[in-house]
């Protein structure tokens, strides 16, 4: 009979994980709407200012360069990663696979000469690269997420970051965060943020000057305004982007948990009901066999 | 050639406006503007200051934090990092930001950048006051 205890206990204890995953996945349905939404929002702004800074910064000569702008020197150079995860877990390989993809890209860079310092947006993965990385972590943010605002990314995160940059701390700065592309997937993605990506479109170039707008009050000073804006543009953009990404992982992750219990489940049942057959058969044949004997 | 100009106003959060309108004023880095449709393209910077769509009692009125404005002949973009119209603005919030404002900016340890934050806040606030205003007189 301690058998049948035991497997009682066990399927009252995945009946139980199945009703927690269940709410949370609800939860994250729920947060994901709203997240989706705040992401998806932030992108116009985020498109237009790249694509204004990209049509300015071919429009400048490059020998007056904005510190932000300017090519670090070749060689090695001191990079900085910021790197965004979930300030909790439960989410499948949301985390992992940013932790995943740092690792690799601070071993790389570190092989290649260059120094390399982090910031962490987000728990998780400064919990798990703590041990190996903590003299390189710069800052930690947590609970940026909570109540999203572009104005908190801008003063917590953007504003250190850039005044770090400014006293020589680092010379280039690269975002890693995981995008969001539909409910189902989220996609790794690197984004340099110092100096400002431009491609160099040479062949477009004459068609673009003759059209070029008139600035106001110049192209330089418009530039030195636009590129610090666009930096803490990027970082909450990323921020909406992850945050958004987090809560569709988490749902997928837990719609699986959901599933998985529901099966065990049905397995376990079954194991159940066999065994308190046998059981209830077992007691028969033995009241018969003592009944028989006693006829006899 | 369409006689109205299209009109988007976007902050970091959101697209928060987009309409056609005959006439959009903003305030440019070197004084308010006027845009109509067939503008040449410019860009420029933005003061904190009143976006205002159309003329006369049917305008709208946006507060708007600095930013950048880019014009096309078609189409204007408002690039701001907080706007608020008229309805949205109450007396209320604006005295409460801007003593939250000032009592933060009065903390002598802010580094240089966090302090131009506060600054701005107290500018787009007085901006916000000013629009207020207006709706009164």
């Amino acid at each position: 009979m301690a058998n049948l205890k035991h497997l009682r206990n066990r399927i009252r204890s995945v009946n139980n994980t199945r009703q927690i995953t269940k709410a949370m996945k609800m939860v994250s349905a729920a947060k994901l709407r709203r997240s989706q939404e705040r992401a998806l929002a932030t992108r116009p702004y985020s498109l237009r200012i790249r694509a204004m800074i990209q049509r300015l910064a071919t429009l400048i000569p490059a020998d007056n360069a904005l510190p932000l702008l300017s090519r670090p020197p070749e060689g090695a150079r001191k990079i900085h990663l910021v790197i965004y995860t979930a300030d909790r877990g439960l989410c499948g390989s949301f985390n992992s696979s940013i932790i995943r993809a740092t690792r690799a890209r601070i071993a790389q860079l570190t092989q290649q000469g260059h120094t390399v310092s982090l910031t962490f947006v987000g728990r998780k993965a400064h919990d798990v690269l703590k041990r190996q990385f903590g003299a390189l972590t710069r800052d930690v943010h947590v609970g940026l997420t909570r109540n999203l605002t572009f104005e908190s990314a801008e003063r917590i995160v953007a504003a250190k970051l850039l005044a770090d940059f400014e006293t020589g701390q680092f010379d280039e700065c690269h975002l890693v965060y995981n995008a969001f592309k539909s409910a189902m997937t989220q996609e790794l993605t690197w984004r340099q943020l110092i100096p400002a990506p431009v491609e160099n479109s040479a062949g477009a170039d004459d068609e673009e000057v003759l059209s070029s707008p008139l600035f106001e009050p110049d192209e330089e000073t418009v530039l030195a305004a636009l590129l610090p804006r666009n930096i803490a543009v990027q970082i909450f953009q990323a921020l909406a982007e992850s945050n958004a990404a987090e809560h569709a992982a988490r749902m997928t992750a837990m719609d699986n948990a959901v599933r998985n219990a529901g099966e065990m489940l049905k397995k376990l049942n079954i194991k159940y009901n066999r065994t308190r057959q046998a059981a209830i058969t077992t007691e028969l044949m033995e009241i018969i066999g003592g009944s028989e004997s006693l006829k006899g | 050639m369409s006689i109205v100009i299209q009109m988007e106003l976007v902050t970091p959060e959101a697209l928060l406006h987009a309409e056609e309108s005959m006439l959009v004023t903003a305030p440019g880095a070197e004084g308010y503007f006027g845009v109509m449709s067939g503008h040449a393209p410019f860009v420029t910077l933005l003061k904190p200051g009143i976006v205002t769509l159309g003329e006369g009692d049917d305008a709208k009125h946006f507060a708007v934090a600095g930013g950048f404005a880019e014009v096309m002949p078609e189409k204007v973009t408002i690039l701001t990092e907080r706007a608020l119209s008229r309805e949205q603005i109450s007396a209320q919030q604006i005295q409460d930001e801007l003593k939250e404002a000032r009592t933060k900016l009065a903390a002598s340890d802010l580094e240089e950048t966090t302090a131009a934050l506060w600054q701005s806040r107290i500018d787009f606030a007085n901006v916000c006051q000013e629009l207020l205003n207006k709706q009164k007189a």
